[in-house]
């Protein structure tokens, strides 16, 4: 059986500069399981969604990331999005004059066709935003404009959610919210994840991991992983800090 | 200073400067009184036809805007003699053309009259049923040659009164040579219950071309006007010289939307302009997609008190495509207000240039004036250019202006494609997302039609 | 040569309008011939020669928004114009050059200047110069600290002329403290071409009753520089102030703000012309410009001719003018407070100039600034 995820020593740099972000990170993430990279500010985390994702800023320079079995590293975006892998973004942007309903379910026919009707996928839309205590025109605003720091991160969780992805990477989904956003965002990740959708959460924070079933932690300092163990090794970090896996 | 301005002398102070006027050896006043002969025009007519003709030959190019010293103006007259053959054929529509019927999906019936080379696109049957009720409620609603026969005296009333032959040289010459156009007259009180379109009425392929529209809403009226549609249209010959006259009454309202798609031979250089009376309204919508190269600033003249106009305008830039667009207003009254809202896009070596002129004259106090302008650059091939022309010569108005430069960001691309869509697609959803304010005034099926077509250009553009 | 407009793309060009020349009342040959006889310096005597195979060839313009179509040139006279000029300053002089707002201003600076000097400054400096009615021509490479004060007052007809190298590293603060009276004609046309990491800081301060041409144009040709002008103006009677600020973007990371803010009485009447221009390649730039402007009476005016002009989509670029009476609102606000009208309406006008007044009162200029308001903001 092939790993949904095989990250294999995969080197990247910033395509502007040549600057080395990712220095040899190796992961494996199975199907149906919830993987949580944590590290300190600054250390490249991010980053390792972002080219997971395949975004232009940066350039692997070695290294593979297999998806289901088959490299993924020369596919644009577009077409790791249509493989499912989804991930939210820290900083969503904010796109003037496109409806938000009208680009999730535009984002759904492209990616899982147009079998359902509009109304259909509309009403499952308004549903859906039930649970997440926004304002009533959330869907009929324009995507992401003028949402506060918490109604982004609730915008891509949904987004998440109604895309049903089989990779979700969530980048520091957490920062900026408050308990009871934070509630609400992990008890949709836990919905997503009765689909037997694996998770990649990338964090700074132990807290949004109390909410959730942790399959594996990862410490990642400096471009690559440097320690991996079970949920208690994000207690020893919430404790003593990054400091343990220093040498 | 040197300058970028309109050129706004006046003819006969030019009259007497060195001027690179090009004549044309063929256009002959003997051609102009055949023409006007066939027409069976009345004499006033066939007068100011050759008036136009002796200001036009000594007229100079626009010293502003455009290179147009391309424009062939010698196919002109064997294709506005009267009985000549006209040689186009099927074959010789480009490709381009052809693919855009095919994704518009426009009838087959049509595409040869869009083409300009079919016969009589016949629409007559459509448009009985519209006139008889036009009819009823006193419309006038003829196309140009049939109302300067039938309404002599009406017409004359209204003919180049507002853009006169010695405006500029392409009006000259448009007033020597014009064919084809609407005539519309509303009469007092009459609210038309819907959208007028040019298309109905339009009869001899190509000859829209030099068309001559005029629009009179008389006091308390309403009307909304579209001119031509949104399909690409293939020209004959390589210029576009029509005009519109436009006069608001008072408390009339008059909305008038085209989107332009000529063929990319094209060089579009357009007249548009109306004159508001106390508290009418005037409200333009404007695409401008097609031609190579187009210099078309409507222009509104709010002469009544409490009068208002409001412009919404897109103008796309593509690949060898150099667009100089904008509005022109002049307030002449008090209360009077204005809203520009300008947006273009350039892109693929596509070259957008606004230019706009607010005036605001002593006697308009209390006036209003919004001006925005917003250009979108979608590479680094093209070029984006803003000139707006503010002169405020009153001081209790209230006048605005903003404008603002701005790029697709590389992350915004990423964040739409990791959501599954193209490069292309997402592009075009930013864009759709930049002009929604204006094709959101647009009658649905315009609107629909409108974001095809943005679609389009920007595939060839980044294609 | 640094033209103030090019509007090109690929092969594709704009059409500029130029205004109509003429001829009368310019200098003929014999006065040339005494200017060639003044100037003792060899080098400046080979500038001003090369100088004056184009002026002749060149017109006065007739420019459609300031009306000035008959000039009264002041008679010829030499006091100490490029008098120490060497060889190399020669060759860095004869480098630079510009359009202006018209070539016959320029040249005519050069070939006819009463005054003006070749200043190279490395260390921290302060100039102070006065004009009036004047031709001048003078020539600035900064690498050090300068701080610039340059003073006109125009009765008649003054042609102030002045470039800027601007070295890596060097910052530069220029006051231009302009004074006319009713009917003068004044033209003043500055250049700067700056290279890396410089900042420069320019405060314009246009007032009083003439006609005037003022030209301020900026190439920004290195990395991260901080340009930064702010016009002030105001004035009365039939004033005309022709205000053109250019900021021409070649090199990276660069930034540069244009703020202009004055008032006008009477039948005064501003055009204010800021453009900018980014050039392609010029990613990361932050340019913006602003006008504002009070009428204070019926018969002001004011006309606004902002231009992005751009070439580059890795930018942020931003215009905005407006014109408006003074706000009811703050004066309403203020006269609750125990103002009059006219108090509160002139607190409003001074309290646009303040931060102008307060930096001139360092050299104890800030008399001229707080005298035009007194006059002007009626």
């Amino acid at each position: 059986m092939k790993k949904l995820l095989q990250i294999k020593d995969l080197h990247a740099v910033l395509t502007e500069d040549g600057t080395e972000i990712l220095k040899g990170v190796n992961l494996e993430i199975d199907v149906n399981e919830l993987h949580a990279i944590m590290g300190p500010n600054g250390s490249g985390k991010s980053t390792l969604a972002n080219v997971i994702m395949g975004n232009p800023k940066y350039k692997v320079t070695k290294g593979d990331i297999l998806f289901e079995g088959e490299s993924i590293i020369d596919l644009p975006t577009n077409e790791r999005a249509m493989k499912g892998i989804f991930m939210t973004f820290q900083h969503p942007f904010e796109i003037d004059g496109i409806k938000f309903s009208s680009f999730l379910i535009t984002a759904f026919r492209k990616l899982h066709g147009d079998d359902e009707s509009f109304s259909q996928l509309n009403s499952i839309l308004k549903e859906r935003v039930q649970n997440l205590a926004v304002s009533e025109d959330f869907l009929d605003r324009f995507l992401n404009v003028g949402f506060s720091g918490g109604e982004k991160k609730k915008a891509e969780i949904l987004q998440a959610y109604f895309l049903k992805p089989k990779l979700l990477i969530l980048d520091e989904i957490d920062s900026g919210l408050d308990v009871d956003a934070l509630r609400i965002v992990a008890n949709q990740i836990k919905e997503i994840r009765k689909r037997g959708t694996s998770v990649l959460i990338i964090t700074h924070y132990k807290r949004i991991l109390d909410y959730l079933d942790v399959d594996k932690v990862h410490i990642y300092v400096d471009g690559k992983i440097v320690k991996s163990g079970d949920i208690g090794l994000a207690n020893e970090v919430e404790e003593k800090g990054y400091a343990i896996v220093k040498r | 200073m040197n300058s970028i301005e309109f050129n706004e002398e006046k003819f006969n102070y030019v009259a007497d400067v060195e001027i690179e006027y090009k004549a044309l050896p063929g256009l002959t006043k003997e051609i102009i009184e055949e023409i006007s002969e066939v027409k069976n025009e009345p004499k006033w007519m066939r007068e100011l036809r050759i008036k136009s003709l002796k200001i036009f030959q000594t007229w100079h190019d626009p010293r502003f805007g455009v290179d147009i010293s391309e424009v062939d103006l010698n196919k002109i007259i064997p294709y506005i003699k009267p009985k000549a053959k006209k040689t186009t054929t099927w074959e010789e529509v480009p490709d381009e053309i052809k693919n855009a019927f095919d994704r518009l999906g426009i009838p087959e019936a049509e595409r040869k009259y869009f083409a300009g080379v079919g016969a009589q696109f016949d629409s007559e049957i459509v448009y009985q049923n519209i006139k008889n009720e036009l009819q009823k409620l006193g419309i006038i609603f003829l196309d140009m040659e049939s109302a300067v026969k039938e309404y002599p005296d009406l017409v004359k009333e209204y003919f180049m009164k507002l853009v006169p032959p010695h405006d500029h040289k392409f009006a000259a010459l448009h007033g020597a040579i014009w064919s084809g156009g609407t005539f519309l007259y509303v009469p007092k009180g009459v609210k038309v219950p819907l959208p007028l379109q040019a298309y109905f009425l339009m009869s001899n392929p190509g000859m829209s071309q030099l068309e001559h529209t005029i629009i009179v809403a008389d006091e308390g009226s309403e009307v909304t006007f579209i001119e031509g549609c949104s399909a690409p249209r293939y020209n004959v010959i390589n210029l576009h010289t029509g005009m519109v006259e436009i006069y608001v009454k008072k408390d009339a309202k008059v909305k008038y939307m085209t989107i332009q798609n000529w063929s990319k031979n094209t060089y579009n250089l357009n007249t548009k302009r109306s004159i508001v009376e106390e508290n009418g309204v005037m409200s333009w919508v404007s695409g401008s997609l097609g031609s190579m190269k187009t210099m078309l600033y409507p222009m509104t003249i709010l002469k009544g008190k409490g009068a208002k106009t409001e412009s919404l305008g897109i103008t796309y830039a593509g690949p060898g495509q150099h667009m100089d667009t904008g509005s022109k207003v002049v307030h002449l009254a008090p209360y009077t207000s204005s809203t520009i809202d300008a947006r273009s896009i350039s892109a693929g070596g596509g070259w957008a240039f606004y230019r706009g002129l607010l005036r605001i004259g002593n006697e308009a106090k209390k006036s209003k004036s919004h001006v925005q302008c917003s250009a979108l650059m979608l590479d680094n091939n093209s070029k984006s250019d803003t000139v707006p022309i503010i002169e405020v010569h009153n001081s209790d108005s209230d006048i605005g202006h903003e404008a603002r430069i701005g790029r697709i960001k590389d992350e915004q691309i990423f964040y739409l494609m990791s959501r599954g869509l193209s490069e292309v697609e997402a592009k075009s959803l930013i864009v759709k997302g930049f002009i929604e304010p204006i094709v959101k005034s647009l009658p649905f099926e315009y609107a629909v039609e409108l974001n095809r077509l943005i679609e389009m250009e920007i595939e060839s553009s980044i294609g | 040569m640094e033209k103030t407009l090019e509007l090109v793309l690929n092969n594709e060009k704009a059409v500029l309008s130029k205004p109509k020349e003429y001829f009368d009342g310019d200098y003929d040959e014999k006065v040339f011939v005494k200017a060639i006889n003044s100037m003792k310096n060899e080098f400046g005597k080979k500038y001003i020669m090369e100088k004056y195979g184009e002026y002749f060839k060149v017109g006065f313009p007739i420019w459609k928004r300031l009306k000035v179509n008959n000039i009264k040139l002041p008679e010829y006279k030499y006091e100490n114009y490029f008098e120490s000029l060497k060889k190399e300053d020669l060759e860095v002089i004869s480098k630079y050059d510009f359009e202006g707002s018209h070539r016959k201003f320029i040249l005519l600076s050069d070939v006819f200047s009463s005054k003006g000097g070749y200043y190279e400054i490395n260390d921290e400096r302060t100039i102070i110069n006065e004009y009036s009615d004047e031709i001048t021509n003078d020539f600035y490479k900064v690498s050090g600290n300068l701080t610039l004060i340059r003073i006109i007052m125009n009765k008649n007809f003054s042609d102030n002329t002045a470039r800027f190298i601007v070295e890596d590293g060097a910052n530069l603060n220029i006051y231009n403290l302009y004074l006319s009276n009713d009917n003068s004609f004044g033209v003043s046309n500055l250049f700067l071409w700056v290279k890396d990491n410089a900042n420069v800081k320019i405060r314009d301060f246009v007032s009083g009753e003439g006609k005037f041409a003022n030209y301020l144009g900026v190439k920004k040709l290195g990395k991260n520089s901080n340009v930064e002008i702010n016009p002030y103006f105001i004035g009365g009677k039939s004033a005309i102030f022709d205000l053109l600020y250019l900021l021409k973007f070649v090199g990276r990371e660069n930034i540069g703000k244009v703020k202009a803010i004055g008032a006008l009485s009477d039948e005064a009447k501003v055009v204010f012309r800021g453009i900018l221009d980014i050039k392609r390649g010029a990613k990361n730039v932050e340019a913006s410009e602003e006008e504002r402007c009070i009428l204070l009476s019926k018969d002001s005016k004011m006309e606004a001719i902002p231009s992005l002009l751009v070439d580059e989509n890795e930018i942020v670029a931003s215009h905005a003018a407006s014109s408006a009476p003074i706000d009811e609102d703050s004066i309403f606000y203020l006269m609750t407070r125990g103002f009059s009208e006219e108090e509160a309406k002139n607190s409003i006008i001074n309290g646009v100039f303040e931060p102008l007044i307060l930096e001139l009162s360092k050299y104890n200029l800030e008399g001229l600034v707080k005298s035009a308001l007194i006059k002007y903001s009626k």
